[in-house]
């Protein structure tokens, strides 16, 4: 793994590198080779290159455990760098459908059950997993499968996502 | 007409191959257009190996031994219902020992399949 000394001219540039190293390190932390030369190795590149301090944050909480979803609710209160604010259920607020959660759900979308803060790159997988067309309908997507579905459903759903995803006990 | 249709069953699981690799990258990426883009393609492929009979479609099993895991998994996804325990390894595998994003899709595809989601066939 090679981090560049000067920063990528696009941010994607930039997030590609970011997350795959955090991802070599979650992978070494997984094997109990955290603390080995390489790992270290990768540790100093990434603190070396100065275009990367801001993003150190959402590197190390990639690396967080597995949480309870207590953990994960009461965690929204302490907002940290690293870290978004996760609708189990979506919000989809920017949506114009009428059968859109941001409509239908109005008053639970915002409540404490349906909050939790996880790792900023967790948060992107998960919400590109909704948008992602699949083999299970090759015309909807997660998000279009799931649309007016009950809160219970789409709650499901939800939780098994940040399960896969490595967020949740 | 499928312009995959001219082309030769192996021909046609060459280019799944190729079309796996880009669209695990783009999952990767989180580069929900690009992948949307390779799935289309894939589907398209597929269909054209259906349409030639089972045998064919299964020329795709040997691309679960590939050395690239995106083809692996996709090739087991497209698989399930010809080779179940063979593709549902594969899945599995896929879920447990990544730690990227394909981690969550292999999870979400056995959560779909194991509640009646996904019915391949």
């Amino acid at each position: 793994m090679r981090i560049p000394d000067e920063a990528p001219d696009t941010a994607r540039e930039r997030n590609n590198i970011v997350r795959r190293a955090a991802e070599w390190l979650r992978a070494a932390a997984a094997i109990g080779a955290a603390f080995d030369p390489e790992a270290r190795a990768v540790w100093a590149m990434l603190e070396a290159a100065a275009w990367v301090a801001g993003h150190l944050p959402e590197i190390r909480s990639y690396l967080d455990a597995r949480k309870t979803l207590e953990e994960l609710q009461n965690a929204v209160d302490d907002r940290q760098p690293g870290y978004e604010i996760h609708h189990i259920v979506e919000a989809q607020y920017g949506s114009f459908h009428p059968d859109s959660n941001a409509r239908i759900f109005a008053d639970r979308l915002e409540s404490r059950e349906n909050l939790v803060r996880i790792p900023k790159w967790k948060h992107v997988e998960i919400s590109s997993w909704y948008s992602r067309l699949s083999e299970e309908d090759e015309k909807k997507t997660p998000r279009s499968y799931l649309r007016g579905r009950s809160w219970e459903a789409q709650y499901a759903i939800g939780i098994q996502a940040l399960r896969q995803a490595g967020v949740l006990k | 007409m499928s312009p995959f249709t001219a082309l030769s069953s192996e021909d046609l699981v060459r280019m799944f191959a190729e079309i796996a690799k880009k669209r695990g990258i783009a999952v990767r990426e989180s580069d929900t257009r690009r992948h949307n883009q390779m799935f289309r393609r894939m589907q398209a492929i597929e269909r054209v190996l259906r349409s030639r009979g089972d045998d064919v479609r299964m020329l795709l099993l040997p691309l679960l031994d590939s050395d690239d895991r995106f083809v692996r998994y996709y090739a087991a996804r497209y698989l399930i219902a010809l080779a179940p325990e063979r593709s549902r390894q594969v899945i599995e595998y896929v879920a447990s020992h990544s730690f990227d994003a394909l981690a969550l899709d292999a999870g979400m595809t056995l959560y779909s399949f194991d509640n009646g989601i996904f019915r391949p066939d």
